[in-house]
């Protein structure tokens, strides 16, 4: 029987009419969700110890029997985190808005969310960015994106990205506490539509937005306008540039993002993440729930351990995971980049504030299961 | 590859992987959208872990664990069987496609979300055992099991004239 199975199955496998590859579709999502994995959820240190976290080298998840359900008032000093379409600002307040969100950004101004109206898994453009702000205001600003790419800090009231400018790219910088443009410049290259696959990436760090398209790298100075070639920048996938460096994943290496000087070889690994502010370096360590946390400067690091879930750093410039300790009992860790010593708060379930989703929770941060 | 890919690189990936991926999917799921979904999130999973797999054979045999685990997860809903009933799978699948034969598609929505899978990995993506239950995050007695069980059904509803009753060689 088996074998006629077989062959009636191939069959029927040969007469489906299989659809168009949506590949930028596709690279949009993973992009996205590679951002998501890295930090979409932060977390302001609650100051909170839990006994039991020791040594400088690791953080272990307490048993079971150490958390309860999390309960309002249990909480305090959280960073906004996003669920489907509801940003919640804290455990007592979430802001729902028009659609879901696909990335969420902090500037000084507040939190900016990025949201697509396509929340199906056909995931594109067009995206709208959003302020969030602490006390639960929402505030669209107007922007409509095609790509996903944009930038902010934590320490700075703007926010970045490129467009397409007649046949070319423009970098834009807009001030979100005014929501109007401060900095327009050109840069050279094409601006890539659908369904071509490319991207430009850009990277705010100061007073410079770095762009990363077909036709190169550059340093755009968006008060001056001044722009300069940076070979270092490559155009073949995403970039961050923090403190003046920049990740080279190709060769395991962080470098002065305009000399080109290799600052730190961190060795063979597949992902690697500076923090906010340039100075340290998260590097993911060969197996799983292993984060090893480098000085970039000095080449130190610390190893750090959790079970699993996701890391990220902090707007201040501290490693933190998110993790889901056993069950539906979760915490939120945040570690000293220099010790490795971590703070541990019990974290909301934030299944409840959001909807059920296809993905397992170990992809999207409190998925229902 | 020990480092994220290009998006020259990962594109020319997702071009080759799609149309058997989504063959699968589809088989599995019965639905032209959810069988979409599958795959593109499978597929953006698959650019995440890229350090992870050696090789571009490795990332397809990643890329198509990713997507079966993935659908695993979605069987598990509770809504999951609510969701789709299997009339309008049926609906569906031949208002999509006329040119797929209804009969084994019929055949296959009226199959457990799971056994479908296991039938479809097993006969039609020739699988063995091990790497079913892998797939799928279950013991390979179960995937036995569940092939058991599932062949029976098919048997029962395609009839002897498609499913010969047979002795003999086992398909793994």
């Amino acid at each position: 029987m088996t074998e006629e199975l077989t062959t009636a199955l191939r069959a029927e496998a040969s007469r489906i009419q299989v659809p168009g590859t949506p590949a930028y579709d596709i690279l949009s999502a993973g992009r996205r969700l590679r951002r998501r994995r890295r930090g979409s959820v932060a977390a302001a240190a609650a100051g909170v110890l839990v006994a039991g976290i020791v040594g400088v080298t690791a953080f272990h998840p307490k048993p079971d029997t150490d958390f309860r359900p999390a309960d309002a008032g249990e909480l305090s000093g959280t960073e906004p985190t996003y669920y489907g379409d509801i940003v919640r600002l804290d455990d007592h307040a979430a802001a729902t808005l028009d659609e879901p969100v696909v990335a969420l950004l902090y500037s000084s101004a507040g939190a900016l969310a990025l949201t697509s109206p396509n929340d199906t898994g056909h995931y594109g453009a067009p995206y709208h960015l959003t302020e969030v702000t602490a006390d639960g205001a929402v505030r669209p600003l107007g922007v409509t994106l095609q790509q996903v790419w944009i930038s902010a800090e934590p320490d700075q009231p703007y926010v970045a990205w490129a467009e397409p400018s007649g046949k070319g790219v423009e970098v834009v910088v807009r001030d979100v506490t005014s929501n109007k443009d401060v900095g327009r410049v050109a840069v050279s290259g094409r601006y890539p539509m659908p369904p071509k696959s490319y991207a430009v990436y850009v990277s705010l760090d100061g007073d410079t937005v770095y762009v990363a398209a077909q036709g190169g790298g550059y340093a755009v100075d968006w008060r001056t306008g001044e722009v300069a070639e940076v070979p270092t920048i490559r155009a073949d996938g995403a970039m961050e540039v923090h403190g003046g460096r920049v990740v080279d994943l190709g060769s395991h290496t962080v470098k002065a993002v305009r000399s080109g000087r290799v600052v730190l070889d961190y060795g063979r690994a597949p992902d690697a993440e500076l923090s906010p502010d340039g100075r340290y370096l998260q590097v993911p360590g060969r197996d799983d729930g292993v984060m090893h946390v480098y000085d970039v400067s000095t080449g130190s690091r610390v190893r750090l351990t959790t079970t699993f879930g996701q890391w990220g750093w902090t707007p201040e410039g501290r490693p933190f995971a998110y993790a889901n300790s056993t069950g539906h009992h979760y915490v939120l860790a945040t570690c000293d980049p220099e010790t490795g010593r971590c703070d541990r708060t019990p974290y909301p379930y934030l299944g409840r504030y959001g909807k059920a989703h296809p993905e397992g929770f170990s992809e999207s941060i409190g998925a229902n299961r | 590859m020990a480092r994220a890919p290009s998006d020259e690189q990962y594109t020319e990936f997702v071009h080759a992987s799609w149309p058997a991926l989504y063959r699968t999917a589809f088989l599995m799921l019965g639905d032209r959208g959810l069988a979409e979904d599958l795959v593109q999130t499978a597929l953006a999973k698959t650019y995440v872990s890229w350090g992870k797999v050696r090789d571009l054979e490795a990332a397809r045999a990643y890329a198509r664990t990713t997507m079966v685990n993935t659908a695993a997860s979605w069987f598990r809903r509770r809504s999951w069987r609510n969701e789709q009933p299997t009339e309008h799978v049926r609906e569906r699948a031949s208002d999509d496609d006329p040119s797929v034969r209804p009969a084994l598609m019929e055949a296959l929505a009226q199959l457990a979300p799971r056994q479908r899978a296991v039938v479809v990995l097993r006969f039609y993506d020739d699988l063995s055992v091990a790497d079913t239950a892998h797939a799928l995050g279950c013991a390979e007695g179960t995937v036995k099991s569940q092939t058991s069980d599932a062949l029976a059904r098919l048997r029962t509803l395609l009839g002897e004239a498609v499913f010969p009753i047979e002795s003999g060689a086992t398909h793994d």
